[in-house]
């Protein structure tokens, strides 16, 4: 082997399905821990140190599961974007794999913003629903993440429904800067930004922390979920090859 | 016991939401990923020989 000769960059390699699963079974249980971890104090912060909102009342519990899920239901769909892309341009093998694995767990995410932000609505604004910008638009990316769901499972061969859904990630992905800047192009009952905003979050500190850290405990969550989820679709499609090769042999068998 | 006021059941109704979906999340990503996996190590056995005839 030549000396000189350079190791492939670890997005190359994790292409090899042996090499993902030994980095992923070597960080789900450090990831493990750091998910509970985050959960505790995030919680301890939300129900013991956090105030009453002084408009809000304790209202503002529910903040502390709802914003999160609102950044994750944006965030796994930008990474789903992120893998489409993975997909279609630089065709590796593992893209496909984690967007088919993420999709379930973004719709989870933006279901539960959708949920608890009716329990706060109703107390708050006198209504379960109102169809204004912001709550119309995260509606249509949940529709989006279940017709992505359902894509998957409509397609059998892999690589087909791959680029299938690829392209309908991307073109779902122009909803992304519709929910992100909704309430600023319209007017709509729901508040703005005031955490990832310019000039930074108008919440305080006394909120803010417990906010961040359950934001770090759903994404820690989210990532453990998704390599899990990749762990199981990579072993769906081995088992798929062997059956595949089983019946080759079978029929070749049956020929003689 | 915490009061959290007049609006004490909807704050609980939330968080019972939230846990019930992270919860169904979790299960579910777990048992397939066992149910899976039993499959493979069954089919790896009969193709190598090595499982129940």
């Amino acid at each position: 082997m030549d000396g000189t000769s350079q190791k492939p960059a670890l997005w190359m390699r994790l292409a090899n399905p042996a090499v993902f699963n030994a980095l992923a079974n070597r960080v789900l249980l450090p990831l493990a821990v750091l998910t509970l971890a985050a959960f505790a104090y995030g919680l301890y912060g939300a129900f013991a140190t956090s105030p009453a909102d002084y408009q809000q009342g304790e209202t503002v519990r529910i903040m502390y599961i709802h914003v999160p899920a609102a950044w994750l239901s944006l965030f796994v769909y930008a990474g789903m974007a992120a893998s489409a892309l993975g997909t279609l341009v630089f065709r590796h093998p593992v893209a496909d794999v984690a967007q088919k694995a993420a999709a379930p767990l973004g719709a989870g995410f933006t279901l539960i913003c959708l949920i608890t932000g009716s329990f706060w609505g109703k107390p708050m604004w006198g209504t379960w629903w109102e169809w204004d910008a912001r709550l119309t638009s995260v509606l249509i990316l949940f529709l989006i993440y279940l017709g992505i769901i359902a894509l998957w499972r409509a397609i059998d061969e892999p690589q087909r429904a791959a680029r299938a859904v690829a392209i309908m990630t991307l073109v779902g992905a122009v909803n992304l800067p519709i929910i992100k800047f909704s309430v600023d192009w319209w007017y709509t009952l729901h508040q703005p930004a005031s955490v990832f905003r310019m000039g930074g979050p108008t919440i305080h500190k006394s909120m803010l922390t417990p906010l961040l850290w359950m934001g770090l405990a759903y994404l820690l969550l989210y990532l453990c979920l998704l390599l899990v989820r990749m762990k199981t679709e990579l072993m769906a499609r081995r088992i798929e090859r062997l059956q595949i090769l089983a019946a080759d042999r079978q029929a070749a068998g049956g020929g003689r | 016991m915490i009061d959290f006021g007049p609006h004490g059941g909807y704050i609980a109704a939330s968080y019972a939401v939230a846990a019930l979906i992270l919860g169904w999340m979790l299960v579910s990503t777990l048992l397939a990923n066992r149910a899976t996996a039993r499959r493979l190590a069954d089919l790896e056995a009969r193709r190598t020989g090595t499982g129940p005839s």
